[in-house]
């Protein structure tokens, strides 16, 4: 019961590529992350998979079985809106009963369904209310109920939690896992925040400019970036990636050398132009020299407790350093001593940015 | 001192400095902050004032001048009969001895019925259509609204020439397809005549209803339908369940204004038929006209046009909350 | 959807599209025609146009000058309204006062008023004032439901300009009068057009005010319509003449207000 999107483009009437050859393949019980900024395709590839697009090219399979030219009644599927979408002029109760009663579920089922689901996302004292007495986040719960409700095999949710504050933004995340965990259905979610991605999803699809960059569970996109965009895309503050060349046993990059005396992967392009990468966490930052450190100057001191977060210049060459504990004496403009630990490098091509170790 | 008073305090000085007077100074500084103060805070008496105060001398005056008439016995054509009061004489009349204006009621509703029926069934349908099928609707719209545009007058002017008996365009086609018999006058015969008039109607303002449940249509929220069809709702029950409620606001109020119109359809029966043959299409406002304009019998004319107001005033009423319904202009 | 569906849709589209305007097209060629062709038994789709008609009525006939009479009224009409309405809508926008719901409703009941209720006491009236048949009575009975359309229609407009940019007007130093004035009225600017146009068209097509209170020397030509039919024989070429000229300006005033037509027509319900 593989559900497949296979070599599928989309262009609009007005000419932009929505999704260039988006191919991707995951089984029932996941719950899928498409991960990826505004204008990635994100959307655009769930509205497909719903049926609510038409592909250009490429079809769409469940199971084998080719769906792409049906319509979203027959998939199997539901889906929850950035907007909600609920039904203006129905009753909360009405709202989630609908899809049950298009299906022409018997009355005392529906009833039972609807309140069972209302319980589980604590609506219940809600039903008889109309979705303009809603706050937004009782109308997202409304309509994560009204796509449940019925137990799709799969549950599309198109950037939902976009429109809650931070708050309720961290409190519905954790809902969402509980939910899926306990019904066990496949869900796709459609997100631009990372974070909310790495949280949520068991396998995460990052897209940029409608193709899939890479598609990994958390682990993988955070600690192995397959490209450059998914390292400074990732992360809290993301990736640092400095552009340079390799010389020899050196990384410079402006005034900023970095010695590599015998640590760079065969792979690497020798004496060339590269990207260095590390994760802000990585950096080792020392109030005094030691060996193997570079000098650099502190900019910004951000303190985000319990962390710090450390804006560090070195001639062009701008670092962010996140430290649990910060050095004695640490201030905007004191000089500090900065190592980049082997294990924590990544490096990327100069040229389209792929992993080259 | 604050940017305003920086402003009329240079304006002061500048007069000031052009009189030389320093007696005047004070008097220019009362002046100008006067004019101030109802720049400001007089705006809203200012603003709303004259348009009341227009209206009130135009039309509520002779609103109750009116109700005074209808207790009068005035009438041009009758000697004698200067504006004596006679009490409730008038009202009486209409209630007891007055089967033509009764008819006229009947009539009235009888048209208003039929037509605005089929109206919003014929507008509202093509607007479904237009919105469903046509890829740019709203182009080919000005094509539709021509017959709504044209003087009412106009509008009679032309049905009358195309229903002519002996030569007119559409009486001479209806024959040929055999719809009516060969000696049928459509204007001319006291049974068809009303519902001649209803099909002019229609004619008319059925684009009005097209005009405005497209655009009602296009205005419609994309989600919810997006949602009912993951929710498993085919097309028809798609229309049922959300395009017909939530339309249904609007409809209420085009229903209600189109109502209100068609009671006080004169123009172009008046050109069309005057009333006849017979009284069989005088419409209310057409009677109303006849007692007062031809019979000028004023005083017992102002009963029955008082009667008029009142069911377009209680009508008003309905439609002032059918706008509040469908999102009107309703002051906040 | 299926091809034959949308087939069928267009085929209505066009049905209804030819069934509007062929009468009209109808009336408009009869317009051109001599009286024999006009009063042909079999009606006449090809024939040779004539300017006769028009001759006829608008020179011989003398009928010039309710042109001239529908323009003045029409202007006038639109005029007055504008200055009145503008301001009040304005009002109406931004300010709160009390019974400020019940005056709105009074200007709807004013612009729905049937004229044939109103124009009896306002003939009495204006027979005592010696206004009958004056180009004036007739913009002031206009002014009746001109003026409550441009109040309603403004009002929205008004409402559509955030009251912030008002605030900042005065903050830059203009008084309320002046915010309205120098700031908000240029905005709104295409409104007072499409309001005006409005106005226009609804005072030119009018009949009943027209007809009773100036129906000799200031008749419009809405007016001059049914003098031409007469149970004895109409010229059907004249009359149909003078209705083209009653109609043919609104068509293409129509075509400039289309955009504010819905706003307009339903009280600012549909946006349009």
């Amino acid at each position: 019961m593989t559900i497949a999107y296979r070599n599928i483009t989309k262009t609009f009437p007005d000419g932009t590529t929505a999704l260039d050859r988006f191919d991707l393949a995951f089984e029932p019980g996941e719950f899928v992350v498409l991960l990826g900024p505004s204008g990635c395709g994100k959307s655009t590839a769930c509205r497909i998979l719903a049926g609510l697009e038409t592909p250009t090219s490429g079809s769409v399979e469940v199971g084998g079985v080719d769906i792409t030219h049906t319509p979203p009644r027959a998939r199997g599927m539901s889906m929850v809106f950035q907007s909600y979408a609920l039904y203006p002029h129905k009753t909360v109760f009405e709202n989630i009963a609908y899809p049950l009663q298009v299906r022409r579920t018997p009355r005392p089922e529906i009833d039972r369904a609807v309140k069972e689901m209302a319980a589980m996302l604590q609506i219940e004292r809600l039903l008889a209310r109309r979705p303009r007495q809603l706050s937004g986040g009782e109308a997202q719960r409304v309509a994560v109920a009204r796509a449940l409700v019925w137990r799709p095999q799969i549950c599309l949710m198109d950037e939902p939690l976009s429109n809650l504050d931070a708050l309720l933004r961290l409190k519905t995340r954790i809902e969402l896992k509980r939910l899926h965990a306990e019904l066990q259905k496949t869900f796709v979610f459609v997100t631009h925040d990372q974070e909310e991605a790495l949280s949520l999803g068991t396998r995460i699809a990052v897209l940029n400019r409608g193709a899939i960059v890479q598609f990994g569970t958390p682990h993988e996109i955070y600690h192995q970036p397959a490209t450059r965009f998914v390292a400074e895309f990732i992360g809290k503050p993301a990736a640092n990636t400095i552009e340079g060349r390799i010389e020899g046993e050196e990384f410079r990059a402006g005034e900023l050398v970095v010695s590599l005396a015998g640590r760079h992967p065969a792979a690497l392009v020798v004496d060339g132009p590269v990207v260095l990468g590390i994760r802000p966490e990585a950096v080792e930052v020392h109030g005094e020299p030691e060996p193997g450190t570079v000098a650099m100057t502190v900019q910004v001191v951000d303190p985000v407790p319990p962390d710090t977060i450390l804006s560090l210049i070195c001639g062009t060459v701008t670092l962010l350093a996140r430290l649990q504990r910060l050095p004695d004496g640490v201030r905007a403009g004191s000089i500090v001593h900065v190592r980049f630990p082997e294990a924590a490098l990544m490096w990327f091509a100069a040229e389209g940015g792929k992993r080259l170790d | 001192m604050g940017p305003r008073r920086r402003l009329t305090h240079r304006v002061v000085e500048e007069s000031v400095r052009v009189s030389h007077r320093p007696p005047q100074r004070r008097l220019l500084r009362l002046a100008a902050r006067l004019g101030e103060v109802l720049a400001d805070r007089g705006m809203g008496p200012a603003f709303l004032l004259p348009a009341v105060l227009l209206l009130f001398i135009i039309l509520v005056g002779p609103f109750f001048y009116t109700i005074f008439l209808g207790f009068t016995d005035l009438s041009y054509s009758t000697p004698g009969h200067d504006g004596n009061f006679v009490g409730l004489a008038n009202y009486r009349r209409l209630l007891a001895d007055d089967p033509v204006f009764w008819h006229s009621v009947a009539t009235t509703l009888r048209f208003v019925a039929s037509s605005v029926s089929i109206e919003m069934v014929l507008g509202f349908g093509l607007a479904l259509v237009l919105a469903a099928q046509v890829r740019r609707p709203r182009a080919v719209m000005p094509l539709l609204l021509v017959p709504m545009m044209l003087a009412p007058v106009a509008v009679g002017l032309l049905w009358k020439l195309v229903l002519q008996g002996e030569f007119g365009m559409v009486s001479y086609y209806l024959r040929k397809l055999g719809l009516i018999a060969e000696d049928t006058s459509l204007l001319g015969d006291s049974h068809l005549a009303l519902a001649t008039m209803v099909m002019v109607d229609i004619w008319q303002w059925t684009p009005f209803v097209t005009l405005v449940s497209l655009a009602g249509l296009l205005g419609l929220p994309r989600p919810p339908f997006e949602a009912a069809m993951m929710d498993g709702a085919g097309r028809v029950r798609i229309f049922f369940d959300i395009t017909l409620p939530l339309m249904r606001p609007l409809l209420a109020m085009v229903l209600l204004l189109r109502t209100i119109d068609a009671f006080k359809e004169f123009d172009k029966v008046f050109l069309m038929t005057g009333g006849g043959p017979g009284i069989s299409t005088e419409l209310l406002s057409i009677y109303v006209y006849r007692v007062n304009f031809r019979n000028w019998d004023l005083g017992y004319g102002a009963v029955c046009a008082f009667m008029v107001y009142l069911v377009v005033l209680i009508l008003c009423k309905l439609f002032y909350n059918a706008l509040g319904q469908a999102g009107g202009s309703k002051p906040t | 959807m299926s091809r034959g569906w949308r087939g069928a849709g267009k085929a209505v589209v066009l049905a209804a599209i030819v069934i509007g305007l062929v009468p009209y097209l109808w009336m408009f060629l009869t317009s051109f025609k001599s009286r024999v062709d006009a009063l042909a038994d079999t009606p006449r789709w090809v024939f040779s146009p004539t300017l006769e008609p028009y001759r006829e009525v608008f020179l011989h006939k003398d009928y010039l000058p309710l042109v001239w009479n529908s323009v003045i009224i029409a202007v006038g009409s639109t005029i007055l309204s504008l200055v009145l309405g503008v301001p009040a809508a304005y009002a109406f926008a931004r300010l709160s006062f009390k019974r400020k719901e019940d005056l709105f409703f009074f200007f709807l009941t004013t612009r729905m008023a049937p004229a044939i209720s109103v124009v009896v006491p306002m003939f009495v009236l204006f027979n005592h004032l010696g206004l009958v048949d004056t180009r004036s009575a007739v913009i002031f009975a206009h002014s009746t439901f001109n003026l409550s359309l441009v109040v309603w229609m403004m009002r929205g407009f008004f409402a559509d300009i955030p009251a912030e940019i008002d605030e900042a007007a005065m903050l830059d130093g203009h008084t309320r009068a002046g915010a309205f004035l120098r700031v908000i009225l240029p905005l709104t600017a295409p409104g007072v057009a499409a309001t005006a146009v409005l106005c226009f068209i609804l005072s030119w097509n009018e009949f009943l005010y027209a007809f009773i209170l100036a129906a000799f020397e200031s008749r419009t030509l809405t007016v001059g319509i049914p003098g031409l039919v007469t149970p004895h024989g109409t010229l059907w070429g004249q009359v149909a003449a003078v209705a083209v000229v009653a109609t043919l300006p609104i068509l293409l005033f129509t075509a400039l207000v289309q955009k504010h037509l819905v706003r307009g027509l339903t009280f600012g319900a549909v946006k349009g």
